[in-house]
C-alpha cells in the first residue's frame, strides 16, 4: 500500500510527529530542567548552527550526493580567517567568511564534477586536511577572534541568522533554478542532461552554497567561542543525520524540503540535550544518534527492497 | 480454444486501483496450455497492471488466480519465475555492471555453488549454452551487460526467463523495441513453447504481429474486459473497433502523398558528422515544416544521430548549426537554447522524471520563462503545464500525479509537453510511437501533422517503416552509420524500396 494517500500523508508529517514527541518526551523526563530558560538558548544557539550548515547540505543531497565537505570548510575558514583577517570590522570578517566558504564550496563543485572525484572523498580529505591544521596550530599558540566578535555573542544573534539563512535558503531551494534543477539531477541525472539542464554548472552551485552557509557558520562559530579550538564539532556527520531526521531522502530528488534542516537541526540537538541532561555519557550520545540515523535509512529504504524487478 | 482441456491459469474479478485510478476492473480470464493469448487494449486499459499481477510484481487488490489448478499469489517476480511464470518487458530489465551470465542467473547463483562458493566458470558454460539455445551466440557470456545494445539485452532477458522453463511465458510490448531480426527471435521461442504444449501471454499493439502470433485475443478498455476474439474472428477491424469502442476510426497517417515543406529555408543543418564507429560522415538538412523521416535498424547508427543532433553526444568532426546562425551546436544546453527538442528512444531513463510529478516534468524547460530576477514564476510554469497537459489530452488523476504511475502513450505526451512548454521549433523524435497503442499512436500522429502545421520542423526516426512512409516529406535511411538512400514523399514508395537500401 505505498501508493496509498496514507501512506504518502504518514510520510510528509512524520518528522513533525517525530519532533513533537522528541519535545514531549523530553519535557517529562527533564523537566524543569529541561524548560529552564538557559536550557532552550543553549538549545537554540546549538541548533542554529546546525541549522544553517543544513541548509547548505540539503542543496547537495538534493542531487543525491552526501556531503562531507562542510564541516572541514567551515573549519578551514575559520582558519584563514582568524589567522589572517583577524583585525577586519566586524562586517569585513563576515563577508571575508562567505567569500571563502563559498570559494571553497566551488572548489569542492569543481573537484567533483570535472575532475571526477566522488563528492564523500573530497569532503573526508577536507575533513582530514582541516583536523590537521587546526590540532598543528592550535598547539604551539592560541589564536582568538577580534574582541569585536564577542560583542555580538547574545542569543537574539543566532536567532536573527536563522531567520535570515533558513527563508533564503527556502526560497533558492524553491524559486530558483539552483534548487529546483538539482532536485530534477537527484531524479534522474540523464534525463535532467537531456533536458538541457547545464548539470555540472548547477551541481557546483548545489556545492557553492553548501560551502556558504558553512562560511556562515564560521563566522557564528568565530562569535560563539573567539577564537579557534582543535574541534570543528563534526557538523557534517551532524548535518547528515539531522536531515534525514527531517525526511531529507539519501537519494534527493523532488521529495527533498528545506524544512528537513529546521526539523532535523532542531530534533537532533534536542535528542543530545536531553540525553546529556539525564546523565547519559557523551560518547554514548553518539552511539544513540548513530543507531537512529540506521533506523531511519532502514525505513527510508524498505520499499525498495520488495520492488526487485525482473 | 475450450476443447475440454482445463485452464492452466485462471483469473477470476482481478481489480487493481493507483490512486484515484482504476488500472484494472473485474477481469476474469482463462489461459489453457498451448495456447498463445494476445492481449491488446488502448494505452492505460490495464494490459500491463494485469500482466505485472500475473507475474508477481504488484498484487492485485481484489480477484484470485489459480494456477495449474491450485490457488496462485507470487510474492515477487522471483517468486513467480520460480513457479514458473517468467515475464519479458518493454524497458531494460538487466543490470549494469554485471556479465551476462550473472544477469541470466540472477536469483539462481546456488545452481552453481561449487567447492569454493559459486562457479563462474560453470556458470558462463551454462549461459552459454541458453544462449546458443535461443540462437544468441555473438552474445559473450562473460562480457559486461551494458557492453551491449539494447536488443541484445533483450535476448540476455530472453534467455534469463527460458532457464526458469516456464509454463507460461508474459511478453509485455517486447517486440516493440526490437528490430526485425529480435522479433524473429522471440517468434521462434514463441513457437517453440507453443509446440511444448506450454502457454503465451502476448501484449502488444501492432494488430497485425497479433494476428500471426497469437491463437486468440482479449481486447481490454479502460481497466474492464471487452471481448475475446479467435480464428477468422480477429481481424484488424474488429480488434481496433473493440479497442476504441466505436466503428469509424478516420485517418490515421497523413492523408495527402506530396511533399510539403519550404525547400528553402533550412532550419538544422548536419556537415560531416562523424562519431565512433557509430556515424560515418552524415550530411542533411532540416528545413522549415518538413517532417525528415530517418529509417534504418536498430543499430545502424540512426539512434546515435539522433542524440548528436541534439548534443547529446561527443562527436569526432563535423557541425550541427541551426538556421543562419554560425555557431555550431556542443552540447544539450545550447541545442535547448536554440528551440530543439529531443524525445528519446527510451523515454523513462533519458527523458522523464518518473519520481516527479507531471507539472514537474512539463515545466523543467521553460524555467527561464518571465522568471523575476532570479526566481521562478511557479504560478505561470502551473499555468504552462496545464495548458500543455489540455492541450495534449494527459489522462491522469492530476498534475501532481507522478509520471511513474502514467501508461506508455500518456508519458510520451508528458515528453512532448515538456518541449512544446519551450516552444521547441525542432523537433527530434526518435520512434515517437514506439510501445504506443493505436488509438493513441493516431493522437501523436495528428499532433506531429499539427506540429508541422504550426511552421514546426521534425526529425522522425523510427524502426517502423509504415509510420515513416506513412508520415514523411522525405526519407533518410541509415546503414552502418551511413546514409544509404533518400526517398521523396510519394504514393507510390512502398517498404520494399526502403528495405533495399536498409539492408
Amino acid at each position: 500500500m505505498k501508493n496509498s494517500r496514507f501512506y504518502r500523508i504518514a510520510k510528509k508529517f512524520a518528522p513533525y510527529l517525530g519532533l513533537l514527541l522528541l519535545i514531549l518526551v523530553s519535557i517529562a523526563l527533564g523537566g524543569s530542567t529541561f524548560l529552564a530558560a538557559k536550557n532552550l538558548r543553549n538549545i537554540m544557539i546549538q541548533s542554529s548552527m546546525l541549522m544553517v550548515i543544513s541548509v547548505g547540505t540539503a542543496f547537495v543531497m538534493a542531487h543525491g550526493d552526501m556531503d562531507f565537505a562542510n564541516g572541514g570548510i567551515m573549519g578551514l575558514t575559520m582558519v584563514i580567517a582568524i589567522v589572517f583577517f583577524r583585525d577586519l570590522p566586524t562586517w569585513a570578517f563576515l563577508v571575508v567568511c562567505l567569500l571563502i566558504g563559498f570559494a571553497m564550496g566551488a572548489l569542492v563543485g569543481v573537484l567533483v564534477t570535472k575532475l571526477r572525484v566522488v563528492a564523500f572523498i573530497v569532503g573526508m580529505c577536507i575533513m582530514r586536511l582541516c583536523s590537521a591544521i587546526l590540532s598543528t596550530i592550535t598547539q604551539s599558540q592560541t589564536w582568538s577572534a577580534s574582541p569585536a566578535l564577542s560583542g555580538l555573542n547574545t542569543p537574539s544573534f543566532y536567532l536573527i541568522t536563522c531567520v535570515i539563512v533558513v527563508p533564503l535558503g527556502f526560497v533558492a531551494f524553491e524559486y530558483t533554478k539552483v534548487g529546483q534543477y538539482n532536485k530534477a539531477i537527484g531524479v534522474n541525472r540523464a534525463a535532467a542532461k537531456l533536458s538541457g539542464i547545464p548539470v555540472d554548472r548547477y551541481l557546483i552551485f548545489s556545492f557553492a552554497a553548501s560551502g556558504l552557509c558553512a562560511g556562515v557558520v564560521a563566522f557564528m562559530t568565530s562569535v560563539r567561542t573567539g577564537g579557534l579550538s582543535n574541534s570543528t564539532g563534526s557538523y557534517e556527520v551532524n548535518a547528515l543525520i539531522g536531515l534525514t531526521i527531517g525526511g531529507m531522502p539519501l537519494t534527493g530528488g523532488s521529495k527533498a524540503y528545506i524544512r528537513s534542516a529546521v526539523i532535523g537541526a532542531l530534533s537532533l540537538t534536542i535528542l543530545n540535550n536531553i540525553l546529556v541532561l539525564c546523565g547519559v555519557n557523551a560518547d554514548f550520545v553518539n552511539v544513540i544518534k548513530g543507531a537512529v540515523f540506521l533506523l531511519l535509512v532502514l525505513i527510508s529504504y524498505r520499499k525498495r527492497a520488495d520492488s526487485v524487478t525482473a | 480454444m475450450e476443447n475440454g482441456k482445463t485452464p492452466i491459469l485462471v483469473l477470476e474479478n482481478m481489480s487493481k486501483t493507483f490512486g484515484t485510478i482504476q488500472a484494472v476492473q473485474d477481469v476474469s480470464l482463462r489461459l489453457y496450455p498451448g495456447e498463445v493469448r494476445g492481449l491488446i487494449g488502448e494505452n492505460g486499459s490495464g494490459k500491463s497492471t494485469l500482466a505485472a499481477m500475473v507475474c508477481g510484481s504488484l498484487r492485485p487488490d481484489t480477484g484470485k488466480m489459480r494456477y495449474r489448478g491450485e490457488e496462485y499469489r507470487p510474492s515477487s517476480v522471483l517468486d513467480a519465475r520460480r513457479q514458473g511464470i517468467g515475464i519479458l518487458l518493454q524497458e531494460r530489465g538487466t543490470i549494469d555492471g554485471m556479465t551476462v551470465a550473472e544477469n541470466l542467473f540472477i536469483g539462481r547463483e546456488n545452481d552453481f555453488r561449487g567447492k569454493f562458493g559459486i562457479s563462474k566458470r560453470k556458470m558462463q558454460k551454462a549461459a552459454a549454452e541458453i544462449l546458443h539455445a535461443i540462437g544468441a551466440d555473438q552474445i559473450d557470456p562473460a562480457e559486461r551487460v551494458e557492453r551491449y545494445k539494447f536488443e541484445e539485452r533483450k535476448l540476455v532477458e530472453v534467455a534469463r526467463v527460458m532457464y526458469a522453463d516456464p509454463q507460461i511465458l508474459i511478453v509485455d510490448e517486447t517486440t516493440s523495441a526490437l528490430s526485425l531480426a529480435g522479433r524473429e527471435a522471440i517468434y521462434a521461442i514463441i513457437e517453440r513453447l507453443r509446440s511444448e504444449g506450454k502457454s503465451v501471454i502476448f501484449i502488444g499493439h501492432d494488430l497485425d504481429e497479433i494476428i500471426r502470433v497469437c491463437d486468440t485475443a482479449t481486447v481490454l478498455r479502460d481497466g474492464c474486459y471487452v471481448d475475446t476474439l479467435q480464428g477468422e474472428g480477429m481481424t484488424p477491424g474488429a480488434m481496433r473497433s473493440r479497442m476504441i469502442g466505436r466503428e469509424n476510426l478516420g485517418h490515421y497517417y497523413r492523408e495527402d502523398f506530396v511533399p510539403r515543406y519550404c525547400a528553402e529555408e533550412t532550419v538544422l543543418q548536419a556537415t560531416h558528422l562523424n562519431a565512433g564507429s557509430a556515424i560515418r560522415d552524415v550530411s542533411l538538412a532540416l528545413h522549415r515544416q518538413e517532417i525528415l523521416g530517418i529509417c534504418g535498424l536498430s543499430d545502424s547508427g540512426m539512434h546515435e544521430l539522433a542524440k548528436a543532433l541534439f548534443g547529446g553526444i561527443r562527436i569526432d568532426s563535423g557541425t550541427v548549426t541551426v538556421g543562419k546562425a554560425s555557431q555550431p551546436i556542443r552540447g544539450t544546453v545550447q541545442a535547448v537554447k536554440a528551440h530543439i527538442a529531443y524525445l528519446p528512444k527510451d523515454r523513462d531513463s533519458e527523458s522523464l522524471f518518473l519520481q516527479s510529478s507531471i507539472q514537474e516534468n512539463i515545466s523543467i524547460t521553460c524555467f527561464d520563462q518571465k522568471k523575476i530576477g532570479f526566481l521562478l514564476n511557479k504560478r505561470h510554469l502551473r499555468q504552462t503545464a496545464q495548458e500543455q497537459a489540455k492541450a495534449l489530452n494527459i489522462k491522469c488523476s492530476s498534475l501532481e500525479q507522478l509520471v511513474s504511475e502514467l501508461s506508455g502513450g500518456n508519458k510520451q505526451k508528458v515528453v512532448v509537453a515538456k518541449w512544446l512548454a519551450n516552444q521547441a521549433d525542432i523537433l527530434i523524435m526518435d520512434c515517437p510511437t514506439r510501445g504506443i497503442d493505436v488509438g493513441v499512436k493516431a493522437a501523436i500522429y495528428d499532433l506531429i501533422c499539427q506540429m508541422k502545421a504550426d511552421g514546426k520542423s521534425i526529425v522522425m526516426l523510427s524502426e517502423e517503416m509504415a509510420e515513416v512512409i506513412g508520415m514523411a516529406d522525405r526519407i533518410l535511411v541509415i546503414k552502418d552509420g551511413a546514409v544509404s538512400g533518400e526517398f521523396m514523399r510519394s504514393a507510390e514508395l512502398t517498404e520494399h524500396m526502403i528495405v533495399e537500401k536498409i539492408i
